[in-house]
């Protein structure tokens, strides 16, 4: 698990405030709120569509999320039966 | 590809700050609007940097006058795709935009103390594994609801200590925690974390507090 703190001064760098918040804030604010123009606005990772992901669950970052999924797709494949 | 990142008042220029990638953002005009976007070879992927650029570009302009923010990965192949979905959605745009146009939100974190029993608690040894269970059942639900008052009771707290600085706010509970999103004034935001801090250091009531923002207001978007 991972919530990383993100420095005030590199995102508050475009205003007068000092930003300070954590990877799951950001994820909240950035990837789970705002208009969606268009149903191909849903973003996936690993297959599965992060819009509909409770935020309690992406406790990892995006970044390590994508990690797993290079792992886990050169893992080789079960054969069929 | 038009990678869009907010709506903004049509005459808006484009904010100094990088898109994407690094890419460059430009505003272009549809129907009464402002679209802030960067275009892109190819669908983005969010990542940690990313998202990243993504609030600073909106943070930007947030900074600078009206913003509607956008979700990240709002992409479209062609421009006249991105045209005549605002069309479409015109006047409820416009209608937020006008709403949202100096404020920004603030955004309360609060975690209730304590854990649920657990639900194979051994407290009545003579009682069969059923009743038991259920009795474990029935307190992990009274420990629910005492959590939800709890934090209910901290989100009026919190409430009533920004009084007269909050345009509006939203709640939603997720577990153990309670989301708060402040809607208030760009000026405003020192004012209120000052309140927030005067009645953090005095809550007596079990619960921990994170505040985070300023931020684009995504979640009144």
């Amino acid at each position: 698990m991972e919530e990383a703190s993100l420095s005030g001064s590199l995102l508050g760098a475009s205003g007068g405030d000092q930003a300070d918040f954590s990877l799951v804030d950001l994820v909240d604010h950035v990837l789970n709120k705002g208009v969606v123009l268009v149903g191909d606005a849903t973003i996936a990772i690993a297959d599965v569509d992060l819009i509909y992901l409770g935020l309690n669950i992406l406790l990892t970052s995006v970044e390590s999320a994508r990690e797993a999924q290079h792992r886990s797709s050169s893992l080789p494949q079960e054969p069929a039966r | 590809m038009m990678y869009v990142y907010a709506a903004v008042p049509a005459g808006t220029t484009a904010p100094s700050e990088t898109g994407i990638d690094g890419s460059r953002v430009s505003v272009i005009e549809a129907g009464g609007l402002g679209l802030v976007v960067s275009d892109h070879a190819a669908p983005l992927v969010p990542t940690r940097r990313r998202l990243i650029e993504h609030h600073r570009v909106n943070m930007a302009l947030a900074n600078a006058g009206a913003v509607l923010p956008f979700r990240f990965g709002n992409v479209f192949a062609e421009p006249d795709q991105l045209l005549s979905s605002v069309a479409m959605r015109r006047a409820e745009l416009s209608s937020k935009l006008q709403r949202l146009a100096g404020l920004v939100e603030l955004t309360v974190r609060i975690t209730s103390s304590g854990e649920a029993s657990p639900i194979d608690s051994h407290d009545e040894p003579d009682e069969t594994p059923g009743r038991r269970y259920l009795l474990a059942k029935r307190r992990e639900l009274d420990e629910a609801g005492r959590r939800e008052r709890q934090l209910k009771l901290a989100g009026d707290r919190v409430l009533a200590a920004l009084a007269g600085l909050i345009e509006d706010h939203c709640s939603e509970t997720r577990g153990r925690q309670l989301m708060l999103a402040l809607l208030l004034r760009r000026q405003d935001i020192s004012c209120a974390r000052t309140r927030l801090e005067e009645i953090e250091n005095v809550a007596e009531d079990g619960c921990a507090w994170t505040v985070s923002g300023p931020w684009a207001p995504s979640s009144f978007a």
